[in-house]
């Protein structure tokens, strides 16, 4: 973080610099072109969001308004010199130069207050940030994170072979199929939900990467392999270290924590049909290699989100059965999803009526704020009643888990067949 | 995500078609020898399971 800081600053008062000797070089011009005005215009008010980022504390943002700048400064630059500026535009220049140079000695000057907090600590697994994944061909996230993992933990893997295996069709790869596959080729590997972020950084001090499920922009739900983190002075996590096939292509991305949270906390955002998938906080923990196992195993899903398991997983196994022409994986994804009806019917009206629980608790609650007698007696009516709502909903819940879960078990056994016969 | 919420989407409201029609059936049907509440319920929830078995046993 502090050589990120210090390429900043460097960066920022030669593009300070720059702009000074750019003014004073263009002499003797009567007018600018209002374009040029508005890119360096753009330019200031980049750079001001900017370091205003950078003092917030938002690394991320930082990064990204960095980029911005940069080629803001070059359009800027671009512009500026097939045109000559006037005398008062290059006053403007030198002025805007000294502010910039000002601001940046300001932000980076020892013992200023407002300082951004810097990671002073860093943990990270070698072997991830800077490993070389070919995308080339089909290049999707669960496959990328497995590969990141398979390789990072010594198992050499081609992500084109993982993705003819595990998802050739190029839809989302539901949680047991990445589990399954990883138990498989020699990792062993199960799901969490609702995990925290002290289970995770404990992982990476045990010397094993996590992947988890995040949002990508807009509900989509990607898969990341995260393989270290940084802390402050006080040992809070302040950023993440992902390789994906998003953010961290080419090489690791560092990601505030605070960002990193909020899109795992909600993978799939709230619209439909993506809030079908209730996953949260979720994340396949690794618990080191193993032999590879034979089979599939029949008990591979989470409890609480047995229903979401079951529907992700008979849709993949349906679609991967039939596109690599395996019967059973194909007959084991019928009977998740036809088994499976009760099931996802009881879940999600459960999800309705939680829902409807939180709406009416809400409700209750904001009639309380109001005060007076009739608002108090109405909103704690329906902030009890709100609250049998939701606990009816969390038994429908439970019992559409239960019922997929035997569901899963169902078709797993079935896809657990075929590999006894194929010996 | 693909194909994926087309497919999941398709399957929530085949499976809630399915149910409904399942339910309706079995609730309205002029052959049901007895016990319709019982095998309401147990289609409910063993869904196609609870039908065919309806289909076998619960029918005059």
């Amino acid at each position: 973080m502090k050589k990120a800081k210090s390429v900043f600053r460097s960066w920022a008062v030669a593009a300070a610099m720059l702009m000074v000797l750019a003014g004073a070089n263009l002499a003797g011009a009567a007018s600018i072109p209002q374009e040029v005005e508005e890119l360096r215009l753009k330019y200031e008010r980049l750079y001001q969001q900017y370091t205003q980022a950078l003092s917030d504390a938002k690394s991320s943002a930082a990064a990204e308004l960095g980029k911005e700048v940069e080629v803001a400064k070059r359009r800027y630059e671009e512009a500026r010199k097939a045109l000559t500026p006037s005398q008062k535009t290059q006053e403007k220049i030198k002025e805007t130069a000294e502010t910039v140079k000002n601001t940046v000695d300001k932000l980076f000057s020892s013992g200023d207050k407002n300082e951004t907090p810097t990671a002073v600590a860093s943990k990270e697994l070698p072997g991830y940030s800077d490993f070389k994944i070919s995308i080339d061909g089909d290049n999707y996230c669960g496959q990328f994170a497995m590969t990141s993992v398979f390789n990072g933990m010594g198992i050499a893997k081609d992500p084109q072979k993982i993705y003819q295996d595990t998802n050739p069709a190029g839809i989302f790869t539901g949680p047991p199929t990445i589990v399954e596959y990883l138990n498989m080729n020699g990792i062993d590997a199960s799901q969490k939900h609702n995990a925290s972020l002290g289970d995770l950084t404990r992982k990476i001090d045990a010397g094993l990467p996590v992947v988890v499920l995040m949002n990508s922009g807009g509900g989509v739900p990607h898969w990341v392999n995260v393989y270290g983190y940084n802390t402050d002075a006080e040992g809070k996590v302040v950023s993440l270290k992902l390789r994906d096939s998003y953010w961290g292509t080419s090489k690791g991305y560092e990601m505030d924590v605070e960002r990193f949270k909020t899109a795992w906390n909600d993978p799939v955002g709230t619209k439909l049909p993506n809030s079908l998938l209730g996953y949260s906080n979720l994340m396949i923990d690794i618990k080191g290699t193993r032999e590879p196992a034979q089979s599939p195993s029949a008990l591979n899903f989470n409890f609480n989100t047995a229903m979401e398991d079951n529907m992700s997983s008979g849709i993949n196994d349906v679609v991967t059965g039939f596109k690599r022409i395996a019967p059973m994986q194909l007959a084991g994804g019928i009977t998740k999803c036809v088994l499976g009806i009760p099931g996802t019917v009881l879940g999600v009206t459960a999800k309705g009526i939680n829902k409807l629980g939180d709406m009416t608790v809400d409700w209750g609650k904001s009639r309380l704020d109001k005060g007076g007698f009739g608002n108090t007696l109405l909103g704690g009516t329906a902030v009890v009643g709100g609250s049998v709502v939701k606990a009816v909903g969390y038994v429908a819940k439970a019992s559409g888990n239960l019922l997929s879960g035997v569901a899963t078990m169902a078709g797993n056994f079935t896809k657990k067949l075929g590999y006894v016969f194929a010996r | 995500m693909g194909i994926f919420a087309g497919l999941s989407t398709a399957y929530v409201m085949g499976a809630f078609a399915f149910q409904a029609i399942a339910l309706g059936f079995i609730g309205l049907d002029a052959r049901c020898q007895a016990r319709r509440m019982l095998w309401l319920l147990l289609t409910l929830f063993t869904g196609p399971v609870g039908l065919l078995v309806y289909f076998l046993k619960g029918r005059n």
